[in-house]
């Protein structure tokens, strides 16, 4: 697998360098636009489990308030 | 690990720790890091040429993320950016024309580095004194940095035309208004020359011009620091990008280093911009300072390197003590961001 993608590397960076330029252009773009959604969605997720979860006997009080209404 | 198209074994958790420090730095104060990146691959023993290609691709992709963490902040003035960008271009041709000019005279290395160190330690004193000089008026309730009144003067310029015919709009004013900024008018030809001057700079020293846009929004325009830091990120795409498709096309980019580093560089980029919103801007700036002198220091001893083999160990010596600074500040801006979390709760 690792064997593969350096021969791959080498090769298309021997090729045609206009498409090698636009080709690391676009790789790059794309793996930033990814790290930054899964940050998002990591942060995200942290803080909902942060935010409903917290100290048991406010979340009780709250929790009762809800059933009394 | 190895990395076939810069033909060098480096180990991947440098790399991983270089893209974290550069990923913080970059998010907390605006800067793409050209000046470390590059310092720090050379010490890794990667190839000079492969190191800034890489550093350039690598600076292109950490902006394309800070700047989308900033715009979530509200700290992106893209209307600022489209004008200063279509400065930034031109200028950067020229500045790459005017490099090759000094470069066929054998003026280009010494040339670059006595500007950088100049450049540098100018604006990393001047920081540092503006703050010393500012901290009991901001806490006071006065302006917090001491070119607030050279600021609205700049933005009061008026320079002609004064309005343009466009078809289809017929005449239409050449001052508008940039409200992310604060700004209720201003001439769009000042942020087209800001582009102008930084495009130019950042070309002829081969850098991402951060270092330099950030200062003149913030002491030239009066721009608010967190707002500052993510127009001049969203600058750096640009910039970034040109410089990854020039080194692209002559192939002195290693995307494989590339993409590591980004992965660090992406966790480091949500510790600095988010240390953004909760540490004051005064202490921002000074941080910014700080950095950018011990880049003038580590420059100034690459520039006595040069010329001296004696010396050549200044220049490694150079790289660590800006990589060492860095990490510092990593450090810093970690301890700033928990302290205001803690004081908040």
């Amino acid at each position: 697998m690792y064997e593969q993608l350096t021969e791959f590397l080498r090769n298309a960076g021997a090729g045609n360098p206009f498409v090698w330029a636009l080709m690391i252009m676009a790789m790059v773009s794309i793996t930033s636009l990814s790290l930054y959604g899964f940050w998002e969605v990591v942060l995200r997720l942290t803080f909902y489990r942060i935010s409903s979860g917290g100290n048991p006997e406010d979340n009780a009080g709250k929790n009762g308030q809800k059933n009394g209404r | 690990m190895f990395f076939p198209n810069a033909e060098v074994f480096v180990n991947p958790a440098l790399l991983l720790l270089l893209g974290m420090i550069l990923g913080t730095l970059s998010g907390f104060f605006g800067v793409g890091g050209g000046f470390l990146i590059t310092g720090g691959l050379l010490v890794f023993g990667v190839p000079p040429i492969f190191a800034v290609g890489t550093g350039l691709t690598l600076i292109m992709g950490s902006s394309i993320i800070n700047t989308l963490k900033h715009r979530h902040l509200g700290n992106v003035d893209f209307k600022l950016g489209i004008f200063m960008v279509s400065g930034t271009i031109p200028a950067l041709y020229a500045a790459e024309r005017l490099n090759t000019a000094l470069e066929a005279a054998g003026l280009a290395g010494p040339v670059i580095r006595t500007t950088y160190v100049v450049f540098l330690a100018a604006l990393g004193i001047f920081i540092v004194y503006d703050y010393w000089r500012t901290r009991g008026k901001a806490a006071a309730g006065g302006d917090d940095i001491s070119t607030a009144s050279l600021a609205r003067r700049v933005r009061g310029f008026r320079i002609p035309p004064h309005s343009l015919i466009i078809p289809g709009r017929g005449r239409v004013s050449t001052y508008i208004s940039f409200p992310v900024s604060g700004i209720e008018s201003m001439s769009m030809f000042i942020p087209f020359a800001v582009g102008l001057l930084v495009g130019f700079l950042a070309g002829l020293l081969g850098a991402g011009g951060g270092f330099i846009l950030m200062p003149i929004l913030i002491f030239g325009l009066g721009i608010p620091t967190t707002v500052a830091i993510g127009t001049d990120l969203f600058q750096i795409i640009v910039t970034g990008s040109v410089g990854t498709f020039l080194y692209s096309l002559s192939n002195h980019v290693d995307p494989l280093m590339v993409i590591i580093m980004l992965c660090a560089a992406s966790a480091g980029s949500q510790l600095g911009a988010t240390a953004t919103k909760f540490v004051d801007a005064g202490r921002i700036r000074v941080l910014f300072g700080v950095t950018i002198l011990s880049g003038s220091v580590s420059m100034a001893l690459k520039q006595l390197a040069e010329g001296n083999a004696d010396l050549a160990y200044f220049s490694t010596a150079a790289s660590f003590l800006l990589l060492s600074v860095a990490g510092a500040i990593c450090l810093v801006i970690a301890g700033l961001l928990i302290n205001a979390k803690l004081k908040k709760q």
